[in-house]
């Protein structure tokens, strides 16, 4: 634990963290624009199906630290003052030590075969949070509840059902992304080489990774509603203004995530800040109602931008242009963007981009629109897409007894994908792990080294914790690659069903995670960083660190994209009692009990005595107690 | 009293015991009485309660319909393309109807399947498609299908081109909290098996069974709906069909909500299966109606055959249910057209994909007198409990009578106090030995006859008829060994006992001399001649097959309600009442008799009933075991079978 460093006087903590952090190479450091940066990016793409993908990404820089600066106290001083960055986000990271944290709630299925890959990198249904956590002081499952309880608070979810048994620890997947972005070198290198103790700094920091995630969780307007409180501007202006949420729950596919992380801010990596990235995702289905595939932003939100927010050092729009074959100018978007179209690549590659700068395009207007049609309303032909990874998990088997997991891999690319597959079981499914089996296109394959080059299992231990299989796989070019393993189903105690027992129990789903060659060109690839790069090349950075960074690469040729693809989750139905049984079970006991208790009670406790009348006279006049008298008074009633 | 204050204690015990087993078999007859008139009296209104549904999630009806004349037009375009490709090979109309989901905008692809039995080979390829719900996490999924081939042997084209209708309009909305999943199977049950079985993760790959892995998929199937409106024109009536693969039933909320539906939104007259019966006030009428329908059912549920495709769901734990459009001209009701069919299977739909659990709430148990009153299973068990108990009843009843030496009533009858008590081991001894073999050799002999119809046992290539024929040999071979066997032995001791009695005379008459109470010796020597020859071989063989009889009533009776009744009903009396006469002419006639009952003779009866070949019945026994798996087969071979030649051997046991 670090000493508080002496308070100086000087406005924000960020700037004294830079200035503390710059002293000792003052040349070396590249001045920044600002301690705290604020820039809002919509990227919009119509995709193959009529369907129209929204990214919404607003990214907030705060401060810079040196090397081994981490977020675990006030030597940064780094949450001393908000200016952009969101209090609530700041103290969450400072008091439960987080490094890194990355929660995303998803309403609906990413369609991987349809849509290519999303540019937000987690796609899972329901929400997922994972997070790295400080570990030194050895309080890293205490501050993981804190934190689960804090964000659950924060964000009006569910978060705190996250416990120990859903609570995982993967070996291989979910590596700290801080510190790997367009300057570092490539996560690729920890992810294949180091990949179990892979903080891929040279920080001696120890560090625990926790991850979570309730898979039948709703997302709707009251986790959105705190989200937006966590923008500069709100909803009141720039990109923002679009979200309304009577809108952006009316579709087909939606996203919300906050990640944090840290980024370098120089090639070396001696200068970092800290960067929280918060995205919406929807996917707008706008051939829905007429068949038609034309759209504008102000049909898609039933809002118009009127202003940007004048916080954000950028405000743009990107539109990424529909790839269409054979015929030219299929499509027309108005108006068109004031510095042209960026083209990326050729042929099937060809990747075109359309910028909006909303800074400069509102300066002179009052409201930005944007609008896509095409020429007799539908596409002739586009481009179609072919994702390199698909993954499909079910179900075998039918009954309440036992049953099975198949998962599907499929690898359509051209060359063998090194990937990662992370599986958590619920621990009432029983997995019986020598029934595993490795079929490769639909042969039992014998030598599975080849094929699962790692394998960690962590057996489930019952009501605490969940198993967890993870793999490193080399997956062949063009092949199917599936795996079954069976289960036993286990018989729950009546008190640990849900009040509705006979849905079933979610399992949530399984994350692949792969590098794969950036040749189909999609947008969705790289995920955050990609975009970056957009931005980048609008600020005319990326240019001089792209081309040092090509040269490192120099023997990797391909430059390579992480990407994560996430299975549907699942359904499983474990035998239910009748609940109405112990019902009528209590209700027939309770009956016979007070009957039969009652009269026997009574018949019991009472103390039944023939007695002549004068004699009782008697011996009222002589004794005369409260004892005499209760007596009296049963002997009455058994005259009468 | 008299009497009985005359003897001991043990005697009086005795006494009682004696007289609640000799009349234990007439309580036996009065119980079968009352099941049979119980049974009959199920149909009557006062037994039957009218449905509700109970499943408060589903709300039926109670979702605006969006199927408009739009789909409405879209349907009847649907039908012309369905009707175009309908005579296209397999592969070619499924690609079609692919391509038309696809269209629409659905994950869709096609599935091949391959099915050889021992009499066809069947090959067919599926068509399905999904329609993910937006916002749904996929979790859940409901179906709806529909065959090529009708009920009635024709294409069902209104159903198929009503699936592409509904799938149009599902599209365009976005409050569906489970996904919606479409299949077009082909032929008839083979068809959706195939598809069934690759779904839940059990394809095979063997020379018999294909399936192909299914290339689209979404989560677990809550419910299902199966569509049969075959042809392309309008309906009269509606029709349910609702029995599944061996007697299981789908949920009765499922029947509850088509009901509700029928009654408010899309207005049109419902039934059960496709019996249309005009409105009637007379009591009778209404009776013999009810009865009638509630046959139908357990026909339908004791041959385990569904009644349409919705029955190969229930396999999966997934209630489903079979929608029959019933064409029948001059029936006197308003006819209607797809756009109703289509605002009821919408309103269906949405009111299913209300449930927030997987059906549970109403019964799985019921009988239908009607299409809106049910029997519940507390009514309807006792009746087949107390035909279990009856049998029950006879067998002990034998049981405890064939251990009694005869001697002892004559003299509690004649009131003699010097009788020699009789002590609980003074008993006849029971030789089970004879009973048991012949019961194990039945169920052996049965297990060959199932194995002789089913595979290729040396008979590759033959008929089923021959295969029958074959094993109906070695049942009789074994009816013919047991009995001449039995026979020959009966003989054999029968001269033994004579020699042994011979002997006995000769030792008496030396002693008779000696002994001062020679009345008494001569009664204790007659019981301990009685203990030395055991009871008849029939009595044991007899009460065996009455106590497995009372077993497998009561034990299929929970698994197969319908089954368990009409065997029940058909054996009871027979192997209640039939014993070996002294006259043969008697127990050849009871021996026919069992003979018409045996598996052969009721298929015999069963064809001229629906005027068939009996050839055509045996294959479809058989089609429908390897097929579907129904268990009709298998319960006459090796349950039904057995018990019907031990009961053709016991009858024609020497007597003695």
């Amino acid at each position: 634990m670090r000493a508080s460093s002496p308070c100086l006087l000087l406005l924000s903590g960020a700037v004294l963290a830079l200035a503390v952090a710059a002293s000792p190479t003052r040349d070396t450091i590249p001045i920044l624009k600002a301690p705290e940066a604020f820039h809002e990016e919509l990227v919009l793409k119509p995709l193959n199906d009529g369907s129209v993908y929204s990214h919404f990404q607003f990214t907030t820089h705060i401060g810079t630290m040196m090397d081994d600066d981490h977020f675990d106290g006030a030597a940064s001083n780094l949450f001393k003052h908000y200016n952009l960055f969101p209090r609530s986000i700041g103290q969450i990271l400072h008091s439960f030590e987080v490094e890194e944290l990355h929660l995303t709630f998803t309403q609906g299925r990413w369609q991987y075969s349809d849509w290519g890959y999303p540019l937000a990198p987690s796609a899972g249904t329901g929400v997922e949070l994972w997070a790295w956590l400080n570990d030194d002081r050895r309080q890293t499952d205490e501050h993981w509840k804190g934190l689960t309880n804090t964000l659950s608070g924060l964000f009006c979810a569910s978060l705190n059902f996250i416990d120990d048994t859903i609570t995982t620890e993967p070996k291989l997947s979910f590596r700290n992304e801080g510190l790997y972005n367009t300057h570092s070198a490539p996560a690729a290198d920890a992810f294949t080489r180091n990949s179990i103790n892979s903080n891929n700094n040279n920080s001696s920091i120890p560090r625990k990774l926790r991850y979570g995630s309730l898979p039948h969780e709703n997302v709707c307007t009251e986790n959105l509603t705190p989200w937006i409180k966590l923008l500069p501007c709100k909803s009141k202006a720039g990109i923002a203004s679009l979200l309304k949420s009577h809108k952006l729950f009316d579709t087909r596919f939606y996203s919300m995530a906050v990640h944090v992380r840290s980024v370098c801010e120089d090639e070396q990596c001696r200068v970092k800040s800290l960067e929280l990235v918060q995205t919406i995702t929807a996917v707008f289905d706008v051939a829905r109602h007429d068949g038609s595939f034309d759209w504008s932003i102000s049909g898609l939100f039933e809002r118009e931008i009127t202003q940007s927010c004048p916080l954000a050092s950028t405000s743009k729009v990107i539109v990424n242009l529909p790839q269409t074959t054979q015929i030219e100018n299929q499509y027309s978007l108005v108006p068109h963007p004031p510095q042209g179209i960026h083209a990326e690549g050729s042929g099937d590659k060809r990747q075109e981009i359309a910028v909006y700068d909303l800074k400069k395009i509102l300066a002179n207007t009052t409201s930005f629109q944007l609008s896509l049609q095409w020429k007799g309303s539908r596409p002739q032909s586009v481009r179609a897409i072919s994702p390199g990874i698909v993954a499909h998990r079910y179900f075998t088997g039918f009954g309440q007894e036992r049953g099975g997991l198949a998962i599907e891999i499929r690898n359509n690319n051209s060359q063998d994908i090194e990937a990662i597959y992370l599986d958590t079981v619920p621990w009432y499914l029983k997995l019986y792990l020598h029934t595993f089996s490795i079929q490769l296109d639909g042969k039992t394959l014998d030598n599975q080294r080849e094929l699962v080059q790692k394998m960690f299992y962590q057996p489930a231990v019952d009501r605490s914790r969940p198993a967890v299989l993870e793999m490193a796989l080399k997956l062949p070019a063009n092949s199917l690659v599936k795996f079954t393993v069976s289960f036993d189903k286990v018989f729950l105690k009546y008190t640990e069903h849900r009040p509705d027992a006979n849905r079933g129990f979610d399992v949530g789903y399984a994350v692949i995670t792969a590098q794969l060659p950036r040749e189909q060109g999609q947008i969705g690839y790289g995920g955050l960083d990609h975009l970056r790069l957009y931005q980048e090349r609008e600020a005319g950075l990326v240019q001089g660190r792209r081309r040092i960074r090509d040269r490192n690469q120099e023997e990797e040729k391909l430059e390579e994209d992480k990407i994560r693809v996430y299975t549907d989750t699942l359904l499983v139905s474990l035998p239910t009692p009748d609940f109405s049984m112990p019902y009528n079970v209590i209700t027939m006991t309770c009956t016979v009990i007070s009957l039969f208790f009652g009269s026997v009670f009574n018949l019991m406790m009472r103390n039944f005595e023939v007695v002549k009348k004068e004699k009782k006279m008697a011996k009222k006049s002589s004794t005369g107690g409260d004892d005499t008298k209760g007596k009296g008074k049963d002997k009455t009633e058994k005259t009468e | 009293m008299g009497l009985l204050s005359r003897l001991s204690k043990a005697q009086r015990q005795q006494i009682f015991g004696r007289f609640v087993l000799s009349w234990m078999p007439t309580l036996s007859y009065i119980m079968v009485a009352v099941s049979f008139f119980w049974l009959l009296a199920l149909p009557h209104q006062d037994y039957s309660k009218r449905t509700y549904v109970s499943e408060n999630a589903l709300l039926p009806g109670a979702a605006n319909v969006q199927f408009s004349w739009d789909d409405n037009l879209a349907a009847e375009a649907y039908r012309d393309i369905v009707q175009r490709i309908a005579y296209s090979p397999s592969i070619e109309r499924a690609q079609a109807l692919e391509r038309e989901f696809a269209a629409i905008g659905l994950k869709s692809a096609t599935q091949n399947y391959t099915l050889n039995t021992s009499t066809e080979s069947l090959h067919g390829v599926n068509t399905y498609a999904v329609f993910y719900a937006p916002r749904s996490d996929g979790t859940e999924a409901l179906v709806l299908s529909a065959s090529w081939l009708s009920k009635d042997k024709t294409f069902n084209i209104n159903a198929i081109s009503m699936l592409l209708a509904l799938g149009k309009t599902f599209k365009r909305g976005s409050h569906f909290s489970k996904d919606i999943i479409f299949v077009v199977s082909d032929g008839e049950a083979e068809g959706l098996q195939a598809w069934l079985k690759a779904y839940h993760g059990n394809e095979e790959h063997t020379h018999e069974r294909s399936e192909e892995t299914l290339k689209v998929r979404s989560g677990a199937i809550q419910a299902a709906l199966n569509l049969d409106f075959p042809g392309t024109g309008d309906y009269n009536a509606l029709g349910i069909f609702f029995e599944g693969v061996n007697g299981q039933l789908p949920n009765l909320d499922m029947i509850n909500t088509i009901n509700q539906i029928t009654m408010g939104i899309a207005p049109v007259e419902l039934t059960l299966h496709d019996e249309l019966v005009p409105y009637t006030d007379n009591m009778t009428k209404n009776y013999l109606n009810s009865l009638r329908r509630m046959l139908y059912q357990m026909k339908y549920q004791a041959v385990g055959t569904p009644t349409g495709n919705h029955g190969l769901y229930l396999k999966y734990k997934i209630d489903a249910i079979t929608l029959y459009g019933i064409d029948r001209p001059g029936w006197n009701s308003h006819r209607f057209n797809l756009f109703r069919v289509g605002a009821l299977l919408e309103a269906a739909v949405r009111s299913l994909n209300n449930l927030l659990e997987h059906l549970h709430q109403s019964f799985f148990f019921y009988l239908l007198s009607d299409v809106r009153r049910y029997t519940s299973i507390g009514l309807y068990m006792p009746p087949v409990i107390i035909l279990g108990v009856s049998f029950i009843f006879q067998a002990l009843s034998l049981w405890g009578l064939s251990g009694d030496l005869p001697i002892e009533l004559e003299s509690i009858a004649e009131g003699r106090k010097d009788i020699p008590v009789a002590l609980p081991y003074s008993r006849r001894s029971r030789n089970f030995k004879v009973a048991s073999t012949t019961m194990s050799m039945a169920i052996v002999t049965g297990a060959v006859t199932f194995h002789l119809l089913t595979t290729e046992f040396g008979l590759m290539g033959e008929t089923p008829m021959l295969k029958l024929v074959a094993s109906v040999g070695v049942c009789s071979m074994l009816v013919l060994s047991a009995v001449s066997a039995a026979h020959v032995r009966n003989q054999i001791i029968r001269s033994a006992s004579t020699v042994q009695k011979a002997r006995a005379a000769a030792e008496k008459k030396g002693n008779s001399s000696s002994s001062s109470n020679s009345n008494s010796s001569d009664k204790s020597h007659s019981v301990a001649d009685q203990e030395l020859t055991p009871a008849a071989d029939w009595i044991m063989l007899k009460t065996l097959i009455l106590a497995l009889s009372a077993l497998i009533v009561t034990t299929l009776s929970a698994l197969n309600f319908s089954l368990a009744v009409s065997m029940g009903i058909l054996i009871v009396l027979p192997y209640m009442a039939f014993r070996p006469s002294r006259w043969t002419i008697v127990s050849i006639a009871e021996a026919l008799i069992l003979l018409v009952l045996s598996p052969p003779g009721l298929m015999m009866v069963a064809s001229w009933w629906y005027s068939k070949d009996p050839s055509e019945v045996l294959s479809w026994v058989l089609r429908e075991y390897e097929i579907l798996g129904t268990w009709l087969l298998p319960t006459a071979c090796f349950i039904y079978w057995p018990l019907n030649l031990a009961a053709v051997i016991m009858v024609l046991l020497p007597v003695s």
